[in-house]
C-alpha cells in the first residue's frame, strides 16, 4: 500500500482538515466579484454609447479620435479589473 | 464517481468549456469573463470604425453615371450611385430645381421613396421623412440626412457626377 510505502500509518499521512478548515478564509470575496461584475457591466453600457456616437459622427465624416481613446481606455480599465478579481478556489 | 481534476489544475479556458459542456451554472467570474470579452469586441468595433473599414455611401468618386434623359418637375429616376450597390434617387422638385440622394435610409437601411404629394422623401419602414431640398432629416428616427449625389444636366441627360455629404438636420 502507498502508506506503508512513505512509512507512515495512514493516520500520520492522511491528518485531516486542520484548525479552521470549512471556514471561509475570505468572507468578501463574492461581494468583490459582484462588484467587479457591476463596474464591467457599467463600463459596457457606456462603450455600447461610444461606439454609436463613434458610428454617427464617423457617416458624417467627423473625427472620432476621441472615441477611440474612450473605448481603449474602458477596454483597459475593464481587463485591469477583471484580472484583479479574486482568484478560483 | 468523476475522473475530471479541481478547476485549478486546469488551464481557465479548458475548466470554463467542460463547465459549459456539463451544462454546470454559470459563475459570477465566467460572468466577468464574458463581459470583458464583450468589452474587448466593442473596443475592436471602435477601432474598425476609426480604420474607416465600413464604407460609407458618400465617398468621394470620380465616376460618372447616366441618371435619367429627362425628370419633369415633381417627378423622381431611380439610378444607382456611387456603386452598382447603392441604390439612389434623383428628384426634380416644383421650382425646377433638381437633387439627388442616396436612397438608402440612414436610420436602418429601408429604401426612401419620393412622396411627390406631400413634398418630401419617406422612409416606410419606420415613418423617417426628408427634406428633398437638403436631404436633412424632417421627422421620425433617422439621424443623419441622407447622402447628396452632384447632378450635372446635360443637353442629352442627366448625369451624377459626384457625392458631397447631407444637409443639417432639419427641424422637425
Amino acid at each position: 500500500m502507498a502508506t506503508r510505502e512513505r512509512g507512515g500509518s495512514p493516520r500520520a499521512s492522511n491528518t485531516g482538515p486542520g484548525p479552521g478548515a470549512g471556514h471561509d478564509r475570505d468572507p468578501e470575496r463574492a461581494a468583490m466579484l459582484q462588484a467587479r461584475t457591476a463596474i464591467v457591466a457599467t463600463i459596457v453600457v457606456g462603450q455600447l454609447w461610444g461606439l454609436t456616437v463613434a458610428l454617427n459622427r464617423y457617416f458624417e465624416h467627423e473625427s472620432i479620435a476621441l472615441l477611440l481613446v474612450f473605448e481603449t481606455l474602458s477596454f483597459l480599465v475593464a481587463l485591469a479589473v477583471w484580472l484583479a478579481a479574486p482568484g478560483e478556489h | 464517481m468523476s475522473s475530471r481534476p479541481p478547476d485549478t489544475q486546469r488551464p481557465p479556458v479548458r475548466a470554463l468549456l467542460d463547465r459549459i459542456r456539463e451544462d454546470a451554472p454559470i459563475t459570477r467570474r465566467d460572468y466577468l469573463r464574458m463581459l470583458v470579452t464583450i468589452s474587448g469586441g466593442l473596443f475592436a468595433g471602435t477601432a474598425a470604425v476609426a480604420l474607416g473599414l465600413f464604407r460609407r455611401r458618400d465617398e468621394a468618386t470620380d465616376r460618372e453615371v447616366r441618371v435619367a434623359e429627362a425628370i419633369p418637375p415633381g417627378g423622381s429616376a431611380r439610378f444607382r450611385y456611387p456603386s452598382d450597390d447603392d441604390p439612389a434617387i434623383a428628384i426634380r422638385l416644383a421650382d425646377g430645381s433638381l437633387v439627388a440622394y442616396s436612397s438608402v435610409c440612414t436610420h436602418l437601411s429601408c429604401t426612401v421613396l419620393w412622396n411627390r404629394e406631400e413634398g418630401r422623401i419617406d422612409c416606410p419602414c419606420h415613418d423617417g421623412q426628408f427634406d428633398p431640398r437638403d436631404g436633412g432629416v424632417l421627422a421620425g428616427p433617422p439621424l443623419r440626412p441622407l447622402p447628396r449625389i452632384e447632378l450635372v444636366e446635360g443637353t442629352d441627360a442627366i448625369w451624377a457626377v459626384g457625392t458631397t455629404g447631407g444637409g443639417s438636420r432639419g427641424d422637425a
